[in-house]
């Protein structure tokens, strides 16, 4: 062979290797130095362009860049963010006043047309976000240079809480032209993209205009790192400053570290044993409540998540504005276990159940034994099931299967339950696993969503509530905690599951 | 040489069509609906709304029978279009090239570093074969070989970046940040070249025309350099050639636990999501440069070995 023909084939190999895109971008870039910088593990990265229909909204929220037009706050309250009021003017209507003198960070007026052209944005997506489109939404308009009205189909009371989840951020004009969404330097919020390392991490400044009061870091990186011990380690060796969705043995390995902080918060998200209500046995209430009877919640909260749980008290957790007053964990209590199924007139050894644990559940397959063992106490006997959610997700809408492990969200869409109870509770819910269908309880479901006032809502949520739990509808195991690892000398921070970078976080040292 | 290479370039077109056909049919055999795991990638509630679901199965075409998906694709692929990725609805190329450019600078310098220490070390064993340095290099060797990359990365970590404080413990963003996942990456090729170059040199020493060119004055060192070494990389190259074809395509491991933005880690994500554009994109990409990589050591297995190309008749 010579050498020509070599070089030939060295050519070919080049240009497949182009062809396969050599010629994209490389990673490249510095992370935040400084002392008025901090380093932010996140352990989701933007996966959609930057959508906002999407989690990506999320990411831009707690990277301090989206705003929202109303504020979430913890513990279910909403206040004005980038809106300084609103109004329900007609039972279909409301009017939003913009706050005065709030610029995009590429220096446009936020103003009425911008808002609208927003949000009629958000609402064109061709999957829109479930919490805002087209379906709850009716138009959007700019009424004047500051009022934003927006209709809906129907009354409508959760309306302004639709509108603090961040996927209703305000972006720019800018911001929509290109053929994909593009935040950097289109944001309200106190810090400013500057550089965006595709699948790693974003790089952002501090926004000098910012509409509420001084930025006090001068910049940070958010960086995206799947796994979770490694974040953990980023935080021990300094590269972080803040670390969020710890795993458990990381949370216990660094309780001994005296320069990190570790903050656990409670997520809205709850562990549940799904049982199928239209499918014998679990078609009899006493069968259900004999299952809640004996699964040990406190066992399961120390064995499976050291402690980093809760032992759940319904679908709510303690604390929530719409968790019933003086809601308890159900004891486990073998002995009535069995006596509730000899009421129910069913032998023990006559029930056999499949539990499905899917495998991007957190510890499901340890929690499936644990219930399998205490079901055996009772001389109930239980087979597991392991599969990938998505090949099992059709038997669970279909209602071919007995009982399922689920980690469920129920402030997914906004900072309402409702529509978690809508689509998992009432007859019709499109998540309806449990295939529970009680007219009571979609006509609570139903009022809830009407009523205007906050603590009439939640107090109708805290029935449903106290209904799902005494009714055994699915047996609720723990409440999901989330734990922060933060570095110590930062100021300011607060678990929060929308805003992570604040204006006023600092580090304290300038 | 020209029959050879439209030989070789007939296997890597029906490899790439049955490759492409199988990774298609992965979301569908797995059960499950395709457009519920996607949507799910982007949004991470549970409860999907169906107008949503219909919505996107509309818009990237799953509603058609499968068979046209798939020649619809194929259609584009040949054109060197393969399409947008479902979940980021970025072009498949722009992703692949991003990642392709990581995992091939990762294995470039996992190689190298493999074969820079693997030659020394397994010539050093031949030319003392029985002795300590020998017996040595075999136990350091066999070693590595039985040392898995997730137990080694959080050990380097643990040591580099926890206790020393010296490297970057993830990431892909300077010189510093490369170290550890390289190192991570090459200590077993290096083992297994180590072994080869050992049992090639010792091959290549007890041969007669290197007692002949020791015969004609030249120094030990000069008979290994200019005779010994040359034959002895031929089997060598060989397995160079299938380790860097293996890395090119990613290793999920080194790249989840160093979270480098890489083909091992994209592809895993993208067949966790039920993103076929890309699944097919990257399959097919790590498919070809495998066998363009193998093509291109068989060459040049023939320019460095005459024996080769008179056998062949690649001449």
């Amino acid at each position: 062979m010579n050498k020509p023909r070599l070089a030939l084939v060295l050519i070919a190999t080049t240009l497949t290797l182009t062809s396969c895109g050599m010629g994209g971008q490389t990673s490249s870039g510095g992370g935040a130095t400084g002392a008025r910088s901090i380093v932010v593990d996140e352990p989701f990265a933007p996966a959609a362009n930057w959508a906002l229909e999407t989690d990506d909204s999320f990411v831009l929220s707690k990277a301090g860049c989206l705003e929202t037009l109303v504020k979430y706050q913890t513990g279910g309250g909403i206040k004005p963010m980038l809106a300084a009021s609103w109004k329900q003017t007609r039972p279909t209507t409301w009017d939003f006043t913009l706050r005065p003198g709030v610029t995009f960070q590429d220096g446009t007026p936020l103003d009425a047309k911008a808002v609208a052209g927003a949000l009629k944005h958000a609402l064109a997506a061709k999957t829109p976000a479930p919490g805002f489109s087209p379906e709850t939404i009716a138009a959007v308009t700019a009424v004047d240079g500051s009022t934003v009205r927006i209709t809906t189909p129907a009354p409508d009371a959760l309306l302004p809480y639709r509108l603090a989840a961040p996927n209703t951020g305000i972006l720019a004009p800018k911001a929509y032209t290109g053929s994909s969404t593009n935040p950097e330097g289109t944001c309200t919020g106190p810090f400013r993209i500057t550089k965006e390392i595709p699948q790693q991490a974003i790089q952002l400044k501090r926004n000098p205009k910012y509409w509420n009061g001084p930025v006090k870091l001068a910049s940070a990186e958010v960086r995206f790192i799947a796994d979770g011990a490694k974040r953990a380690t980023q935080i021990q060796t300094g590269e972080a400053q803040i670390s969020r969705k710890l795993p458990v043995p990381s949370v216990q390995d660094l309780k001994g570290n005296s320069s990190v902080e570790v903050l656990t918060e409670q997520l809205p998200r709850t562990t549940e044993l799904v049982l199928n209500n239209k499918k014998a046995p679990f078609d009899n209430e006493k069968v259900r409540q004999a299952f809640q009877a004996a699964i040990d919640t406190k066992a399961i909260t120390n064995a499976v998540y050291q402690g980093a749980g809760q032992q759940a008290v319904g679908p709510f957790g303690p604390g929530e504005p719409w968790t019933p007053d003086g809601a308890a964990p159900v004891k486990a209590d073998p002995a009535k276990a069995k006596a509730l199924l000899s009421e129910a007139g069913v032998k023990p050894e006559s029930i056999k159940v499949s539990l499905i644990a899917y495998n991007e559940g957190s510890g499901f397959s340890d929690l499936a034994a644990i219930i399998q063992q205490e079901l055996k106490a009772i001389g109930v006997k239980a087979s597991i099931r392991t599969a990938d959610y998505a090949s099992v997700e059709p038997d669970l809408l279909s209602g071919d299967f007995d009982a399922a492990l689920l980690s469920r969200n129920h402030l997914g869409d906004m900072p309402d339950p409702l529509g978690y109870l809508t689509a998992d509770y009432t007859c019709k819910g499109s998540y309806n696993l449990s295939h529970y269908c009680d007219p009571k309880t979609d006509g609570l479901i139903k009022k809830a969503a009407s009523a205007k006032d906050p603590d009439t809502r939640y107090a109708d949520y805290a029935k449903v509530a106290a209904e799902l739990q005494s009714r055994a509808v699915d047996v609720f195991l723990v409440h999901e905690t989330e734990s922060v690892a933060v570095a110590s000398g930062l100021k300011g921070f607060a678990v929060h599951p929308y805003y992570t970078l604040t204006a006023n976080l600092s580090l304290g040292t300038k | 040489m020209v029959r050879f290479i439209v030989r070789r370039l007939l296997v890597l077109l029906i490899t790439l069509l049955a490759v492409s056909a199988a990774t298609f049919a992965i979301p569908y055999a797995s059960g499950g609906d395709p457009v519920r795991t996607i949507l799910r990638s982007r949004v991470s509630d549970q409860a999907l709304d169906p107008s949503a679901i219909a919505a996107l199965r509309s818009e990237l075409g799953l509603d058609r029978p499968i068979l046209v998906q798939y020649l619809s694709w194929l259609g584009r692929a040949v054109r060197g279009d393969f399409g947008m990725s479902f979940t980021s609805r970025t072009p498949v190329d722009q992703l692949l090239g991003t990642a392709i450019g990581v995992s091939g600078t990762l294995a470039v310098i996992a190689i190298g570093l493999a074969f820079l220490a693997a030659l020394p070390l397994g010539t050093l064993a031949a030319m003392r074969p029985g002795k300590r340095v020998d017996n040595g290099v075999t136990l350091l060797t066999q070693s590595f070989v039985a040392v898995p990359e997730y137990w080694l990365a959080p050990i380097l970590v643990l040591v580099f970046s926890r206790y020393l404080g010296w490297l970057p413990s993830a990431g892909w963003r300077d010189p510093t940040s490369i170290i550890l996942p390289a190192l991570t990456l090459a200590l077993r090729p290096m083992a297994y070249f180590t072994q080869v170059t050992r049992a090639a040199m010792s091959d290549v020493l007890a041969s007669p025309y290197m007692t002949a060119a020791r015969s004609r004055g030249l120094s030990g060192g000069q008979a290994l350099l200019r005779h010994g070494l040359r034959n002895a990389l031929l089997p060598v190259m060989t397995l160079f050639s299938l380790w860097f074809a293996g890395l090119l395509g990613g290793s999920v491991v080194v790249e989840v636990i160093f979270a480098i933005p890489g083909m091992g880690r994209l592809v895993y994500s993208a067949v966790v999501n039920h993103d076929v554009p890309l699944i097919q994109g990257g399959i097919l990409c790590t498919v070809a440069l495998a066998v363009l990589i193998t093509t291109v050591t068989d060459l040049l297995y023939a320019l460095i070995n005459p024996a080769v190309r008179v056998r062949d008749g690649a001449v």
